[in-house]
C-alpha cells in the first residue's frame, strides 16, 4: 500500500512557488491596454502551489509505481517491450536536433533534413518498400496515412467503387477503426483452422468492390502467413492492394520483406521494433512505406532529395497528395532514436535481433506447451498466443492469471487478444531478454498453476504487493471521475 | 557484432534449439517463402555507441544551434522557459519505458500523473473534461471536427481561414473520406479576426460547428463570447495555445464546447515541431463521444484510492470498427512533461509567463509601429505573436537577421499564395527573448532598406 497517495494538488499550499523568473526590467502596460477588459482571465486555473523538491518527489515517487521494462520482463504481446538502449536518448537530447524550429530556413536545419532521408532509406531497405513517409505520429496514424494513400489511388483510376476492406478477425483493432476513419466498411474474414488467413474465405469476398486487404505477417497469432504470395496475387488479381500492419515487424528484420511478399503499403512502429521508448503509450512514430507507383499520393511535405542540387528538401508540390494527417514533419525525438538504433545495429544486428526474437518465443511456447494450451501448433514467429481455459476447473481465468503474475514483479502478457482465443495470452518475449528471464517466468507460471490447484482463492485475492490490489473499473466507467476538484 | 542489447551466448542458443528440437535458427523460419527471403540487407555494418555518436553529431552541425540565436519563430510552435527539473523527471526508466497502462495496479504512476494532467488541462481551458492526449495540434482539431459531426449527426464544419494554415490542411484530411464538407469562414482584412457577418452567412441547419483559433495563426486573440453568439447551437471548438490562457479568460468560460491545443509550449523545445501534445477538452455530457484514452478514479478492493483507464468501450481495441476514433498510442511521455512543467510554474508561474510573453511582444509591435517600413496588420488585441506589413520584402529581412543569428521573422506567403500576403511577417515573442534581443531586432529592422 501507498504511504502517501496524495495527488499534486493535494500538497498544494498557496503562495509557493517551484520557479522563479529572472530579475528583468519590461516595460510594462496594464493588460487592459491590450485586451478588452472581460477579455481578462477573471480566475487563476486551480494549478498546484509547491516548490520544485516537492515536485521532484512527487514524481519520483509516482514513478516508482509503475512497472518497465527498465525494472523487469514486459512480455505484453504485440506491443515489442523491448530494451531501450541509453544511447537513444543520449542523441535525442542534442541541441542541435531539439531546439529547431519546423520553420527555420531549411539550410539552417540542412542535417535534421539529411538524417530523416537516411532514415527513409533504411527502413525502405529493411522493408523492401521504394519510399518512406515519417510523418505520421503512431501506428495507428500509420494506418491511417497508408489507408489514405490506398484510397487517393484508387480514386486517381475513377476506380470508385471500391467501398469494402477486408480485415482477418484476428487483426489489431486499430486496423477496422481506421478502414472505417477511412471511409470504408469492413469485411471480417474468419481464421483458418490453422490460425491463419482462409483462402478460400478470402476468395469469396474479394471483388470489385474491395480496395484493400489489411494483413500482419506474422499475424497476431504469432504465425506466418504461409499462403502470403497466394493472398497477395488474389487481391492484386482483383484490383485491391495489400496493406501492412508492421506491429510484428520485429519477426522478419533481414528474413524476409513485406515489400518482397507482395504488400503495397505498409506502417512501421518504430516503438516497437526500432527500440524507441513506449513512454506510457506514446508518442511513437509509424512512418509509412509504399511502392513507388504510389509516389503521388505521399503526404506532404515530402523529404526527398532535389535532382539538381543532390541536396535532401521539404517538397509541397504533390497535387495528388493526400494532404497532411499530421503537423508538420513527424515525431522527430522519436526519428532521431530509432536512427540511432539501427545505425547500432547494422544489418547483421538487426537480423540478429529478429533471430533471437524468434528463438525466445518458440522456447517459452515449448516450455510452456505442458503447463497451458497453445492452441495453433508449430513454431511460431516472434510471439505466441497461449490459452488459459486450464484454471477453469479452479473456477479462474486468465486474468487471474495474469493478476498473479504481477506478485512476482512480471508484466502479464497481453490478455483476451486476439479475440478469438478465449482465454487468450499473448507472450512476446523479444530479443533483448535472457534465457535466465525465460526460464523464470516458466518457473513462475508453474508455481501460479500449482497454487490454482491448492488455494485458488489466493490467486483470485491477487495481486497483493501492488502499490494497489485490483481495482474496481466497472464502477470507475459507470461514473467517470476524470479530474480533480479542489 | 552489433549485438550488445542481445544476450544470448552460442552455448545458450544451442541449448535453446535443443529444448525446442530443432536443429538451427533457420528451422524457425521454414515457414517463409523461400523464394523471397532475404540474403543480406542492404545497409552498413554496426557501430560502436562512439561511432554512432559520430555520425549523430556530424548530421546536429549540419544544423544550426537555435539556442545561440534570438529566436523569434512562432507559427504554433514556440520556445518558452524549460525548467531543468523536468528532463531528469521524465528520463526515469520507469516512465520511459513503461507502455500504456494496461495493467493498473502496476501502472499508477502513470494513470495518477495522467488524471492529474487531465485535470490541469480541464483548468487551463475551463472545461469540464479533458483526455489524457492526443498526437499534436491539428489531428486534435480534426478530431475536435469529426466529435462535432458525430455528436450534431451534421456534415458540415467551418474553420476560420486564420487558423493555422497545417491545422486546416489536416482538419480537409480527415474531412475527406467521412464525406464531410469544410468551409473556410474569411479573417476581417482589418482586424485579423474571424468575420462575425460572413461566419452567419455560412451557418445553415446542416452546419455541425465552427472551429476557431485562440489566439488564431496571426496571434489575433478573437472574441469568443461573439463568435458563441453568433453561431447558435451549433457546437464551438476552439484551438489555443495553452500558455496563453494564463492571462485570456478561459475559453470553457465563454461558451466552449469542445477545446483543443497544441501542448508543445508546456515544457518542451521546439524539436522541429516533433515534440507535440494534443490537448482535447470538452464538455461531460460528451464524454462518451471523446476520442482517446481517459483515466479515472476508483478505489481497489481494499479501499485504497486507485485509477484506472475508462470508457474503453469507445476505443478501438474494444469497439473495433465503432469506435470513436482509431486512435492507441497517445503522446503520453508528452503529457508528462506538460504535467511537471505545470506543476512547477503552477498558477503564478502560468500567468507570469503569459504576462511577460505578451509585453515583450507589444513592446517590439509598437516599436516597429514607430518605423516608417514597418506596420502592424491587423488592429485586433494580439498575446505573443503579431502580423507586420513590410516595405522590405520579408525573405530579405529573414536573411539579414539569419546573418546576426537571429530566428524570424515568419514569412507569411510560404502559407498563401494570395497577394494580400506577399509583404506580411510575422514575429513572436515570449519571455525566453531578452530585452537585449528585442532592442536589437528592432534597431536592426529600423536600418534596414
Amino acid at each position: 500500500m501507498r504511504k502517501d497517495d496524495r495527488l499534486i494538488f493535494e500538497k498544494s499550499v498557496e503562495g509557493r512557488k517551484g520557479f522563479f523568473f529572472e530579475q528583468e526590467e519590461i516595460p510594462v502596460l496594464p493588460l487592459e491596454e491590450f485586451f478588452p477588459v472581460e477579455w481578462i482571465r477573471a480566475e487563476d486555473p486551480e494549478l498546484p502551489e509547491v516548490t520544485e523538491v516537492e515536485v521532484v518527489r512527487h514524481y519520483t515517487n509516482l514513478s516508482r509505481l509503475n512497472h518497465s521494462v527498465d525494472t523487469g520482463f514486459y512480455p505484453l504481446g504485440s506491443c515489442t517491450m523491448k530494451y531501450n538502449p541509453r544511447i537513444n536518448e543520449k542523441v535525442a537530447e542534442m541541441e542541435k536536433f531539439s531546439e529547431l524550429h519546423p520553420y527555420q530556413h531549411p539550410q539552417t536545419m540542412q542535417g535534421a533534413l539529411d538524417m530523416m532521408f537516411a532514415l527513409q532509406r533504411s527502413l525502405a531497405q529493411i522493408s523492401g518498400m521504394d519510399l518512406v513517409t515519417l510523418q505520421p505520429a503512431a501506428g495507428a496514424h500509420g494506418e491511417y496515412a497508408g489507408m489514405r494513400i490506398i484510397r487517393a489511388y484508387h480514386e486517381k483510376n475513377g476506380d470508385t467503387g471500391r467501398k469494402k476492406v477486408i480485415v482477418p478477425d484476428s487483426a489489431h483493432g486499430t486496423n477496422p477503426a481506421t478502414a472505417v476513419m477511412c471511409g470504408y466498411e469492413v469485411v471480417e474474414i474468419p481464421s483458418s483452422e490453422r490460425g491463419r488467413v482462409d483462402t478460400e474465405a478470402l476468395k469469396k469476398v474479394l471483388s470489385e468492390e474491395v480496395a484493400a486487404i489489411m494483413l500482419t505477417n506474422p499475424n497476431t497469432l504469432g504465425l506466418f502467413e504461409t499462403d502470403i504470395l497466394q493472398i497477395a496475387q488474389l487481391a492484386h488479381a482483383s484490383g485491391a492492394l495489400l496493406y501492412y500492419d508492421g506491429a510484428n515487424m520485429n519477426a522478419i528484420m533481414g528474413k524476409i520483406r513485406p515489400g518482397d511478399m507482395g504488400f503495397d503499403v505498409m506502417h512501421f512502429n518504430l516503438h516497437k521494433t526500432f527500440s524507441t521508448p513506449h513512454g506510457m503509450g506514446g508518442p511513437g512514430s509509424g512512418p509509412v512505406g509504399i511502392k513507388a507507383f504510389l509516389k503521388p499520393f505521399l503526404p506532404v511535405p515530402v523529404v526527398e532529395e532535389d535532382p539538381s542540387s543532390g541536396k535532401v528538401v521539404l517538397k509541397e508540390d504533390y497535387p495528388d497528395s493526400i494532404g497532411k494527417v499530421r503537423t508538420f514533419y513527424g515525431n522527430f525525438n522519436v526519428l532521431i532514436r530509432a536512427m540511432a538504433y539501427i545505425l547500432s545495429m547494422g544489418r547483421e544486428g538487426l537480423q540478429h535481433a529478429s533471430e533471437m526474437a524468434v528463438l525466445n518465443a518458440n522456447y517459452l511456447r515449448v516450455k510452456l506447451s505442458g503447463l497451458l494450451q497453445v492452441p495453433f501448433g508449430g513454431s511460431c514467429m516472434h510471439e505466441f498466443v497461449a490459452d488459459g481455459s486450464v484454471l477453469k476447473k479452479e473456477g479462474l481465468r486468465t486474468l487471474d492469471l495474469a493478476k498473479a503474475l504481477l506478485d512476482f514483479g512480471v508484466h502479464p502478457p497481453t490478455i483476451y487478444f486476439p479475440l478469438i482465443v478465449h482465454e487468450a495470452l499473448m507472450i512476446e518475449p523479444t530479443e533483448t531478454e535472457s534465457k535466465d528471464t525465460l526460464d523464470a517466468f516458466v518457473a513462475e507460471i508453474e508455481k501460479i498453476l500449482q497454487t490454482a490447484k491448492q488455494n485458488p482463492q489466493s490467486i483470485h485475492d491477487a495481486p497483493v504487493s501492488t502499490p494497489v490490489r485490483r481495482l474496481d473499473e466497472v464502477g470507475a466507467t459507470r461514473n467517470p471521475v476524470v479530474r480533480y476538484h479542489k | 557484432m552489433g549485438t550488445r542489447y542481445i544476450p544470448h551466448t552460442p552455448a545458450e542458443v544451442k541449448s535453446m534449439l535443443h529444448e525446442i528440437g530443432v536443429e538451427n535458427i533457420e528451422a524457425l523460419f521454414s515457414d517463409l517463402p523461400s523464394e523471397h527471403r532475404v540474403a543480406e540487407l542492404q545497409l552498413p555494418r554496426g557501430l560502436s555507441e562512439q561511432q554512432v555518436l559520430v555520425q549523430m553529431k556530424d548530421w546536429g552541425n549540419r544544423n544550426i544551434n537555435p539556442s545561440e540565436y534570438g529566436f523569434f519563430l512562432g507559427g504554433g510552435i514556440y520556445r518558452h522557459t524549460i525548467p531543468c527539473a523536468i528532463s531528469p523527471l521524465a528520463q526515469r526508466g520507469e516512465f520511459l519505458t513503461a507502455y500504456t497502462p494496461y495493467q493498473p495496479e502496476v501502472s499508477q504512476g502513470s494513470l495518477q500523473l495522467f488524471f492529474e494532467f487531465q485535470t490541469m488541462v480541464s483548468e487551463l481551458t475551463g472545461m469540464e473534461v479533458a483526455n489524457a492526449s492526443m498526437y499534436d495540434g491539428g489531428t486534435a482539431a480534426a478530431e475536435a471536427m469529426l466529435m462535432a459531426c458525430r455528436v450534431s449527426r451534421k456534415y458540415r464544419f467551418l474553420v476560420s481561414s486564420a487558423l493555422h494554415p497545417e491545422y486546416i490542411q489536416v482538419i480537409r484530411t480527415y474531412a475527406i473520406p467521412q464525406g464531410i464538407e469544410i468551409e473556410e469562414v474569411p479573417f476581417d482584412v482589418h482586424t485579423g479576426m474571424v468575420d462575425i457577418k460572413a461566419l452567419k452567412k455560412r451557418l445553415d441547419d446542416r452546419t455541425a460547428g465552427f472551429l476557431v483559433g485562440y489566439p488564431n495563426f496571426f496571434g489575433i486573440v478573437e472574441d469568443i463570447r461573439s463568435v458563441r453568439q453568433a453561431i447558435g447551437d451549433a457546437i464551438l471548438a476552439v484551438h489555443v495555445n495553452p500558455i496563453a490562457l494564463g492571462i485570456l479568460e478561459a475559453p470553457g468560460k465563454m461558451g466552449a464546447d469542445i477545446v483543443t491545443g497544441e501542448g508543445q509550449p508546456l515544457g518542451a523545445p521546439p524539436y522541429l515541431g516533433g515534440m507535440s501534445l494534443g490537448l482535447f477538452a470538452t464538455r461531460s455530457k460528451y464524454i462518451r463521444q471523446m476520442p482517446g484514452r481517459v483515466i479515472g478514479q476508483t478505489s481497489d478492493v481494499d479501499g485504497n484510492r486507485g485509477y484506472v483507464m475508462v470508457l474503453q468501450t469507445r476505443e478501438q481495441h474494444i469497439r473495433r470498427s465503432k469506435a470513436t476514433s482509431n486512435i492507441c498510442s497517445n503522446h503520453a511521455h508528452n503529457a508528462l512533461v506538460a504535467t511537471i512543467f505545470l506543476a512547477l510554474m503552477g498558477k503564478a508561474g502560468i500567468r507570469e509567463m503569459a504576462f511577460r510573453s505578451t509585453q515583450k511582444a507589444h513592446y517590439l509591435a509598437n516599436r516597429l509601429d514607430r518605423m516608417e517600413r514597418f506596420e502592424r496588420k491587423f488592429s485586433g488585441p494580439f498575446f505573443n505573436e503579431f502580423v507586420f506589413e513590410s516595405q522590405v520584402d520579408p525573405v530579405d529581412i529573414e536573411s539579414d537577421l539569419l546573418s546576426q543569428n537571429y530566428l524570424g521573422p515568419l514569412v507569411l506567403r510560404r502559407f498563401y499564395a494570395d497577394p494580400f500576403f506577399h509583404n506580411l511577417g510575422m514575429l513572436a515573442v515570449t519571455e525566453t527573448n531578452p530585452m537585449d534581443d528585442i532592442h536589437f531586432l528592432a534597431s536592426r529592422m529600423e536600418a534596414m532598406v
